[in-house]
């Protein structure tokens, strides 16, 4: 071959080789370089998260020890024999010694401090500071549909020897490489092959964050060729500091059932219930020792495997000069220290339906699952663990046959407190909130509110004919109420009729404000009785939830405040700036003088009526008030009773809507009774 | 007659721009509502009972108040109010707060449950009163405002005379 024709076909493979390199390097180039921008420009979507009241503690509050070890076991605090330190506490005799670990709440930063309290006779009589609020327990997120829970940090709030420790753990060439580390390759092949296994990988920490990123399932050649070129373009666009801020935000934690724990802020408040500021050196040791496989050295499952990572964490700490030879020493003789927190089965699910249904209305559901809003509720984790305890035992105290719901919320403000739906566990159907049921005789108490407010010459001791009635209705037939003991007591005055629950003299004032003027009555509190025209409803035909018997009675509970049962105070945005609040809005226009008359007669029912094993039986101290209510053949079982604390509704009642054994007093009542002497 | 018809639009502009400025004057909490009530010579000074937390709160929220830390003042006034629900007290500082911000139907719901169950006598009784009469005047409420401004003479109970 002559050398022209040569250097021709040299020249012309140089030049094909050429264009298929420029070809596929400067799509690839461009590729890379999008996908990096995008990783720069993403923004996290932030779950909201919802949180329990804060526990208010002061000089004078009714608490229970029980309740108040429940709270701090709830909110992960580790019970100590020592002087506390900080997320820790210490009892003797009565006495509390706690060291909480703050809150920033919207209106004031809340630091960690030591809370001396004295209990005496289920009371603080003693306390210093003179008030304090305990952190809010975390009841529930929004998450999108990756189930990611995170809670980004700036890289200023971790502590520096876990920044530093990362990378000395990760990537000991972090601060000298443009992405990728060719000293970190060599150092982990000859380390692999000298072990003849993988021991070590050779991805920068800006090379793991892109693989997170781009979220491979599985490393190939090309797949490692994309993640340097990515890792090198990302480190011109981003600065050292962005990266490893990043990085502790994106990086994958752990798993909590479905839910993935992403970024350092979740896997320190899931593994040590604590600020990430707030980890000691061991606890920062186990966080960065797991990230090489949160599922293998699962400190839950695996304690004594993430121990010997935790300790090997600190060897290279120690050997680093990130710590000290005193901090190694005391750092690797702890115990991993978790927080138990998670042990606490605690069931806020039924509340978190409220929460939903009452935020339905004002957020889009994309900003509730990506804009990290935090959302306080007025949930009381105590009344709610003994509200779900009451329930779970409807079959001991009643029967296995029946299903029960109970509704919980302060007396005088209608702030809700606790819900459960059912007594099972696994059920999803929330009866509080859906279950619609006759009401029965719950609703005497507003048709002798009606006819005060309404009749000009009534009051608690006009008479009232207890006696046989028969009515023709709208529909042509004819009705003819009947009392509970088919016995009629001729004429008694009003008070005793209530008290007693006597239908026929109901009937008889019903008759008297007359049907209409009852519905726009009921109407005015809130109630939509549209559709209810026949006189049956002066008894309660009319089926209503759990959930709306309680804005019900909340009118008599708050003297004529209230007649809507909140669940959320107040939203803010993740920068804890106030985005709504609940507003008072009282738009009733009852006498409380004739609230009062009313209540009178309700306490007077928990006392000599159908509500006296209150005070008989039960002999549950102080003052209560309430009404029974019970449909034909037991079908639903009622009580809704308060003090001047807490209203409670109680329903019983077979999901069938079958028959049951039981009245208001012998159903709802019974776990009414049971759930007030326990709290 | 082009010119004097400009001439009274004007005036009539005029006119109704100031009486709306006399109306819609900003509210000062203590010139309007709290100093008149603390020269109230009630014989019966009701201070409605508050646990010394409350208090502090109160005082926190002040000192947020003063601040131009509305919203914070605000939750904190709140904070005390889950404390002590029925507080007649925190009722009318939330009444006040509401009606410094301009919020008249909030300031009239809480005054109003303040002059209903709150104190009959003294300091708390005629803030109430005079924090609800002008709600009801900004909500054009005129039945309420004389109902209230009425009534502040009867948180007075002066001292029998001394013959």
């Amino acid at each position: 071959m002559p050398q022209k024709t040569y250097v021709r076909w040299l020249y012309r493979g140089f030049l094909y080789l050429f264009g298929v390199v420029v070809g596929l390097t400067i799509p690839w180039y461009i590729y890379i370089s999008h996908v990096t921008d995008s990783i720069v420009n993403e923004q996290w979507e932030i779950p909201s998260v919802v949180y329990a009241r804060p526990l208010e503690l002061y000089v004078g509050k009714n608490l229970t020890p029980e309740a108040l070890v429940f709270e701090l076991d709830l909110l992960g605090y580790q019970a100590v024999n020592g002087t506390p330190k900080l997320g820790q506490y210490q009892i003797y005799q009565n006495n509390f010694d706690i060291y909480s670990k703050g809150f920033a709440f919207t209106d004031k930063n809340s630091p960690p401090k030591r809370i001396k309290i004295n209990l005496s006779e289920s009371k603080i009589v003693e306390m210093t500071p003179a008030i304090y609020r305990l952190e809010p327990k975390v009841i529930g997120h929004f998450y999108s549909s990756g189930l990611e829970n995170r809670q980004p940090v700036k890289v200023n709030d971790i502590p520096d020897t876990m920044v530093k420790g990362l990378q000395a753990v990760e990537d000991q060439d972090f601060n000298h490489h443009h992405g990728v580390s060719w000293t970190g390759i060599i150092r982990a092949a000859y380390k692999n092959l000298m072990a003849g296994e993988i021991v070590q990988g050779g991805s920068t920490i800006t090379q793991q964050l892109v693989k997170n990123k781009l979220q491979y399932n599985h490393s190939s050649i090309l797949r490692k060729l994309h993640e340097a070129l990515a890792a090198t373009l990302l480190e011109n666009k981003l600065n050292k500091k962005e990266i490893i801020e990043m990085y502790f935000n994106e990086i994958y934690w752990g798993q909590d059932g479905k839910v993935s724990i992403h970024g350092v802020a979740e896997a320190a408040s899931y593994y040590f219930a604590k600020d990430v500021r707030q980890l000691n050196i061991a606890e920062q040791a186990l966080l960065v020792g797991i990230i090489k496989g949160p599922s293998w050295y699962n400190p839950f499952r695996q304690a004594e495997r993430a121990i010997q990572r935790r300790n090997l964490v600190l060897k290279i700490w120690f050997e680093t000069a990130i710590i000290s030879q005193q901090q190694w020493q005391q750092s690797k003789n702890q115990p991993l220290g978790l927080s138990g927190h998670r042990n606490i089965k605690a069931d806020f699910a039924d509340y978190m339906d409220v929460v939903k249904s009452q935020l339905k209305a004002q957020f889009k559901a994309s900003d509730l699952r990506q804009k990290g809003l935090k959302i306080f509720t007025y949930l009381d984790p105590y009344i709610q663990y003994k509200t779900t305890q009451t329930a779970r035992k409807t079959s001991q105290w009643l029967s296995s046959d029946v299903e029960s719901a109970i509704v919980v919320s302060g007396a005088q403000n209608a702030e809700l407190k606790a819900i459960s739906g059912s007594k099972n566990e696994r059920s999803h159907y929330n009866r509080a909130l859906l279950a619609k049921r006759q009401i029965g005789s719950l609703i005497k108490p507003f048709v002798y509110l009606a006819g005060l407010e309404t009749l000009s010459d009534f009051d608690l001791q006009a008479d009232l004919h207890d006696e046989p009635i028969k009515l023709k209705t709208d529909e042509g037939t004819v009705w003819q109420p009947k009392n509970w003991d088919n016995k009629s007591w001729g004429i008694i005055a009003a008070k005793e009729a209530l008290v007693h629950s006597r239908n026929q003299a109901t009937v008889d004032l019903g008759l008297k404000i007359s049907l209409k003027k009852f519905i726009g009555f009921m109407q005015d509190l809130g109630l939509n009785v549209n559709r209810s025209r026949h006189p049956s409803l002066f008894l309660g035909a009319i089926d209503l939830t759990p959930f709306e018997v309680q804005h019900l009675f909340s009118v008599f509970s708050s003297r004529g405040q209230n007649a809507q049962v909140l669940a959320v105070n107040y939203i803010t945005n993740v920068d804890n700036e106030l985005l709504s609040h609940n507003k008072h809005q009282n738009k009733l226009q009852i006498n409380i003088s004739n609230i009062d008359l009313i209540n009178q007669a309700m306490y007077a029912i928990t006392i000599r009526g159908t509500a006296k094993a209150i005070s008989e039986k039960f002999q549950l101290p102080g003052t209560w008030f309430g009404k029974t209510g019970t449909t034909n053949a037991g079908r639903d079982s009622w009580f809704s009773g308060f003090n001047q604390e807490l209203l409670a509704t109680v329903w019983v009642g077979s999901d069938d809507n079958g028959s049951t054994p039981y009245s208001g007093s012998s159903g709802a009542l019974i776990l009414w009774a049971h759930l007030f002497m326990n709290l | 007659m082009k010119n004097r018809l400009t001439f009274w639009l004007l005036a009539m502009v005029t006119v109704l721009f100031a009486s709306s400025c006399s109306q819609h004057r900003p509210i000062d909490i203590n010139d309007d509502i709290r100093d008149p009530s603390e020269h109230e010579q009630s014989v019966i000074q009701i201070a409605p009972m508050v646990p010394e937390a409350v208090q502090i709160l109160l005082q926190e929220a002040e000192s947020q108040q003063q601040h131009d830390q509305i919203e914070q003042a605000l939750l904190t006034l709140k904070r005390a109010l889950s404390i002590s629900p029925g507080s007649a007290l925190v009722q009318q500082h939330l009444a006040e707060l509401y009606l410094a911000e301009g919020d008249y139907q909030q300031a009239f719901g809480w005054s109003n449950r303040v002059f209903q169950q709150g104190p009959t006598h003294g300091s708390v009784c005629e803030r109430a009163r005079r924090t609800l009469a002008l709600a009801a005047e900004m909500l054009n409420d005129v039945e309420t405002q004389a109902q209230a401004l009425e009534s502040i003479s009867d948180c007075t109970l002066p001292a029998p005379k001394k013959y």
